[in-house]
């Protein structure tokens, strides 16, 4: 009898996307295996972080909101019952995090008005890339939408969700899906023009080529 | 297009996406996504904060802040409003004759008050919290005589002796003994741990163990069977002049009737056997044992599992063949781990391995594997428990000491023949967690040579590390070798790195 097994080799990483439609990590998970949940945050980490940065989480609260996620995760982990992908329900996670996140943030606005001002951040933009720069403003346009636009934005835009999937992230019916995409365009059209969009654009292409020489 | 348009839009005529458009705005969603992408030193270091809950950040510090003021806020408003008299001394192990009918019915009324439903003895031990700190008896191997009241005992035990009852207490390194000559005793004892004493009580020649739950135990003087026990909360393991009768449940009931049928006594659920409303008292985390005895007795040790067939003889390897009963199994293993023979050597692995495999309890686990090496150094089976508790320190992300340990191991020359498994082992370690390639490709390179001829996953594993140091052609030597040998498991893989370090 051995609890190690022959050969006692670390298991292998799984690959993400296979684990990410495994039903058996979740069994494992629930049964306390310790290496299942590694597996499971190695998978859905990524996933987790660059979607709460895309919805505006900062690079300097990125970090303790994923952590929250994924307490989340395994403490619920248990009562998930897979009627939906995993991944829908960490993206659920992930939105309730975020506006758990900005209800904070109302909180301490608000008390920076009634006790002072605070000293206001310097926004550094990131020079030393054309993309990087080009980001940055990307998000600031990002930020210009409300929550419910940036939500349906997000998932379609950047991660790739079928309209069937973010409604039932979101809890609405797919025509508002539709719908809210449709603003969003609008809205993150004109704030990419307000941040210099298309002049910027020219400008990045000429700084790329340079980057490039 | 109007929201009527939009709204009767079908998901197959879901838009094309922006990102995948040729204009500024595509070029400004891709270099957005590229950089929201975290890299995997930021995974290893996000779980590590996750698995280290007193690094507490953000939200988390903010809960825990809110957390500790609110229990000062409790404790002063506790403490401001502290009860009156101390629990009487018959709220708990008090003999039959003195609990009344009236009694009892009072405090089936506290505790309804209190919307609970536990019996009086429950609603004193709640009190007795906040009372004064009780003498503590100093115990030796010579039985001392304990005094009518409450005492401590050694290991955070309290013992209350009822009036008119007589009992004594001794303590040495294995066990400590509670010996009831005449009367009732109530007990409330810690839960044990694995290397320190046990706690019994003895009742005449009848023992009654404590694993870490709560039981009773009550002589009936007069009618009734001798001896009886009680089940409330874990489990208890019956046995007779060291022969084990079998695991009782939460709710089960023995009694010495049971063993005269030879079989362990558990009765599955208390709706059988019911214990009787005097005896209802039990405290979550606490061991309570209300022992009466006579003088006389066969020795039993008593422990409880529920689930159990009654009547059914059942062992601990019995036990342990079912998921369902593995806890039971387990306490049952404990008490054959008291022992100092190969058994209780062999109690211990087995304790490991149903905590890891089945209970998915690696603290367990370890704690087992831990208390194996220290109690059996040369035991036979020092091998296995040395790769176990290596391989539960990498479960438990304790990397660190995993390397450690292993590092110790190889220095020791223990166990030559294992070299090349604990090399590979810190290699996977190296690479996949700590992500360190060069002291993954020494220890790869080190299992690959101890098991020369034979070409395994190491090779393979080494050439990875190679790859990934950028030392190329090295790399492409070692995925060839790998490859040659024929019955490789990553042949594709290592394949397609071939065949990537070829161009």
């Amino acid at each position: 009898m051995k609890v190690c097994p022959p050969g006692g080799s670390y298991p292998a990483r799984m690959d993400a996307a296979a684990l990410r439609s495994d039903d058996s990590i979740i069994r494992r998970c629930v049964a306390g295996e310790n290496a299942a949940w590694r597996d499971l945050h190695r998978a859905l980490y990524p996933l987790a972080y660059s979607f709460l940065r895309k919805m505006g989480v900062d690079d300097a609260e990125v970090d303790d909101v994923c952590q929250e996620v994924f307490v989340q995760v395994f403490r619920y982990l248990g009562r998930f019952q897979q009627r939906a992908q995993l991944t829908t329900w960490l993206y659920k996670i992930c939105l309730s995090q975020t506006a758990r996140m900005r209800r904070r943030h109302k909180v301490t606005q608000a008390l920076v008005r009634l006790f002072g001002e605070r000293e206001a951040s310097a926004v550094q933009a990131s020079l030393d890339l054309p993309e990087d720069e080009l980001a940055r403003r990307t998000g600031i346009a990002l930020a210009e939408l409300s929550d419910a636009h940036r939500e349906v934005f997000v998932l379609y835009e950047l991660q790739g969700l079928t309209g069937e999937q973010i409604a039932e992230i979101v809890g609405c019916p797919l025509p508002t899906v539709w719908s809210r995409l449709h603003y969003a365009r609008l809205e993150f059209r004109r704030a990419v023009e307000e941040t210099g969009g298309v002049a910027a654009s020219a400008e990045l292409e000429i700084r790329r080529a340079d980057v490039a020489r | 297009m109007s929201r009527d348009d939009l709204e009767r839009r079908r998901p197959s005529d879901a838009p094309p996406r922006l990102i995948d458009d040729g204009g500024h705005v595509a070029a400004g969603l891709r270099a957005l996504d590229a950089r929201t992408r975290p890299d995997g030193q930021d995974e290893a270091a996000a779980w590590r904060r996750l698995m280290a809950p007193w690094q507490v950040t953000g939200a988390r510090r903010w809960f825990w802040s809110g957390a500790l003021v609110a229990a000062a806020v409790a404790v002063v408003v506790v403490v401001g409003r502290r009860p009156g008299p101390p629990l009487s001394a018959g709220a708990v192990g008090t003999p039959p004759a003195t609990l009344s009918e009236e009694g009892l019915a009072q405090g089936s009324a506290d505790a309804r008050q209190r919307g609970t439903g536990v019996g009086p003895a429950v609603a004193g031990q709640r009190e007795r919290r906040l009372d004064p700190p009780l003498p503590r008896l100093a115990l030796s191997a010579r039985p001392t005589s304990i005094a009518s009241g409450r005492s401590a005992l050694a290991d955070e035990a309290t013992v209350e002796v009822a009036e008119g009852s007589a009992a004594r207490a001794s303590a040495d390194q294995t066990w400590v003994r509670v010996l009831l000559d005449e009367g009732e005793v109530g007990l409330h004892v810690r839960k044990r741990v694995p290397g320190g004493p046990g706690f019994e009580v003895v009742a005449g020649e009848y023992h009654f163990r404590v694993l870490g739950t709560t039981f009773r135990v009550a002589r009936n003087a007069h009618d009734g069977p001798p001896v009886e026990l009680w089940v409330e909360e874990g489990r208890v393991a019956v046995s007779h002049e060291g022969r084990a009768l079998g695991v009782v449940a939460a709710g089960g009931h023995w009694d010495t009737s049971d063993e005269a049928r030879a079989a362990p006594s558990p009765t599955s659920t208390g709706a059988e056997r019911s214990r009787p409303a005097r005896h209802a008292s039990a405290s979550s985390g606490a061991i309570a044992a209300h022992a009466s005895a006579s003088s006389s007795a066969a020795a039993a040790h008593a422990s409880a599992s529920p689930g159990v067939d009654h009547g059914a003889p059942t062992t601990c390897a019995g036990l342990a063949a079912d998921a369902a009963t593995a806890r039971d199994a387990v306490a049952c293993y404990l008490a054959v781990a008291r022992g100092g023979d190969l058994a209780a050597e062999t109690a211990l692995f087995e304790i490991a391995r149903l905590r890891r495999d089945v209970l998915g309890d690696g603290a367990g686990a370890l704690a087992a594997l831990q208390e194996s090496r220290t109690r059996f150094p040369a035991g036979v089976l020092r091998d296995d428990v040395d790769l176990s508790i290596v391989e539960l320190l990498a479960d438990l992300n304790r990397h660190n000491e995993a390397i450690e340990e292993i590092g110790r191991l190889l220095a020791d020359g223990h166990g030559v023949e294992r070299n090349a498994e604990l090399w590979e082992m810190r290699g996977d370690i190296y690479r996949e967690v700590l992500e360190d390639y060069g002291h993954a490709e020494r220890d790869y390179a080190a299992a690959e040579q101890a098991r020369a001829p034979v070409v395994g996953d190491a090779t393979f594993f080494r050439g990875v590390c190679l790859q990934a140091l950028g030392r190329n052609a090295e790399a492409r030597a070692t995925f060839g070798r790998y490859l040659a040998a024929g019955t490789a498991r990553f042949a594709d893989e290592a394949g397609r790195r071939l065949r990537r370090l070829g161009r």
